[in-house]
């Protein structure tokens, strides 16, 4: 099983400052959109609530809100997740 | 290709109801339990589906974090199966099946045999047979080389046969020699005579000295091509050269009058059954007879065996090697009857048609017919005269004439 990375200030201080990929680095989580209608996302840190229109999924120190229609969980493991389903917004808190 | 292995590896759908089913996916990732088709019910229920090997966890993980889990359904191949696990005799079925086509299919349950056209297609079964390659004959110990050359060695007329096994058939290709020309010896000299009497129609002479002429009536044993030639001697000579002997050679049509005629006794034996009758059942399996005696015994000489046979086919009408039967033994005693004369003349009429087209061959013609019936004492005696158109000319070697 793929062990969670707990995120490092520092690492992701210096992954920015020495122009390094942060979510290999420090473990800062990935968010990759392909067109709207598939979310993949790295380093998450969980699902918090799940509905076909709206998914909220802790990305440690932030908050992924995804917004759409039909949205639907296709995979989860430990780091990745997959959804689907037509994406209106990705909101960040 | 996901429904696929879900379809194979089995899958169940369940319900959890816990107090933050949220956590539930969470939990599911982190201890490596896949699942798919997350969809939040109402009342905080959420549904999701598992391979079928994870389902006992996903149970217990509900159980963990104070909830519980329904299950909703199940798909795929594995419980597919399993709600035939009680059903003993398909099990038993399946594996008839699978060892009918695994075992029974080597062995040869239909030999097809093409190509041939003198030898007849029983005689080439026979002999096939007899070297092994018949029905019920094993296919993975069967030596068809071997086979080929004693067909070969045995059946002279034969000229090539190829033996290829393909499951349960046996196709047997076999080539006829063809057969060489019929030689005429030249050195056997002779005459040709008339066969039977009648009047010339044609006369071709292809070597000999032509001895009657076209029109002329000729009696049989009459000398028609005579193998006696004359060498003329050289123009204005007195004295011929002298004699040669040839082998007469021609075809010498004529019209001839047949006459043929044949008896048959008033009288006949007949059977008659005195009822007793007694039966057996038979069976035949792979060309191999098995008998059950039924209530059969010793019987007396003169009974009559009758088979009713039941043979096992295959629907585009190919016989398998499995035949049921009954055979009936009837007795019956020899009883003498008259014969119905009308019935009598009837069938010694066509039996003398036939023998006299027979006598004529194929190139001969009937041209008309005429009988004669007379009822004696015990016997009915037909004459058929016929008028016919033949060739008559017969050959007569003459150490045979002399």
């Amino acid at each position: 099983m793929e062990k969670r990375r707990k995120p490092n200030q520092l690492l992701a201080r210096t992954a920015r400052e020495l122009d390094l990929p942060a979510d290999l680095v420090a473990g800062l989580p990935k968010v990759e959109l392909v067109g709207n209608h598939e979310l993949r996302m790295s380093n998450h840190r969980g699902i918090l609530s799940y509905g076909s229109e709206e998914i909220h999924i802790s990305a440690g120190g932030f908050l992924l809100r995804v917004r759409g229609e039909g949205l639907e969980l296709r995979a989860m493991t430990v780091g990745d997740l997959l959804i689907t389903g037509v994406i209106r917004g990705v909101d960040v808190d | 290709m996901g429904k696929t292995i879900n379809f194979f590896r089995g899958s169940v759908t369940l319900d959890i109801t816990a107090p933050f089913p949220e956590r539930v996916l969470n939990l599911c990732a982190q201890r490596g339990i896949l699942f798919w088709g997350v969809a939040w019910l109402e009342g905080g229920v959420l549904r999701l589906t598992v391979p079928r090997r994870q389902a006992a966890a996903l149970r217990r993980l509900a159980e963990d974090i104070g909830g519980r889990a329904e299950e909703q359904g199940r798909r795929g191949l594995p419980d597919f199966l399993l709600k035939f696990k009680r059903r003993y005799a398909l099990w038993v079925g399946l594996a008839l099946s699978v060892l009918a086509v695994t075992v029974l299919s080597q062995f040869v349950l239909v030999v097809e045999v093409t190509g041939n056209e003198r030898i007849t297609t029983a005689e080439l079964r026979t002999a096939l047979a007899r070297y092994g390659v018949g029905v019920g004959a094993f296919g993975l110990t069967l030596d068809t080389a071997k086979a080929e050359q004693q067909m070969l060695v045995e059946l002279k007329e034969l000229s090539w046969i190829g033996i290829n096994l393909y499951g349960i058939r046996a196709k047997v290709q076999v080539r006829e020699r063809t057969a060489p020309p019929e030689v005429v010896d030249r050195t056997v000299t002779g005459d040709i005579v008339a066969e039977a009497p009648g009047v010339i129609t044609d006369l071709s002479v292809y070597m000999g000295d032509r001895k009657c002429a076209e029109g002329q009536p000729v009696a049989e044993g009459d000398v028609l091509i005579s193998g006696s030639v004359l060498l003329e001697g050289p123009l204005y000579s007195e004295q011929d050269v002298g004699w040669m002997e040839v082998r007469a050679q021609g075809v010498i049509e004529a019209d001839t009058w047949r006459t043929l005629s044949a008896a048959i006794p008033l009288t006949a034996q007949v059977k008659r059954c005195t009822g007793e009758t007694e039966w057996r059942l038979f069976a035949e399996v792979l060309g191999r007879r098995v008998d059950f005696f039924g209530n059969s015994g010793i019987y007396a000489e003169q009974y009559d065996k009758i088979s009713e046979t039941w043979t096992a086919a295959l629907p585009d009408g190919t016989a398998l090697p499995l035949t049921v039967g009954r055979q009936i033994l009837r007795a019956y005693t020899l009883e003498e009857v008259s014969v119905d004369v009308e019935q009598a003349d009837a069938m010694v009429r066509d039996q003398l048609l036939r023998r006299l087209e027979g006598l004529l061959g194929e190139d001969g013609t009937v041209l008309s017919t005429e009988y004669t019936s007379v009822v004696g004492e015990d016997v009915l005696t037909v004459t058929l005269r016929a008028a016919c158109h033949e060739e008559i000319g017969r050959f007569v070697p003459y150490e045979t004439n002399k």
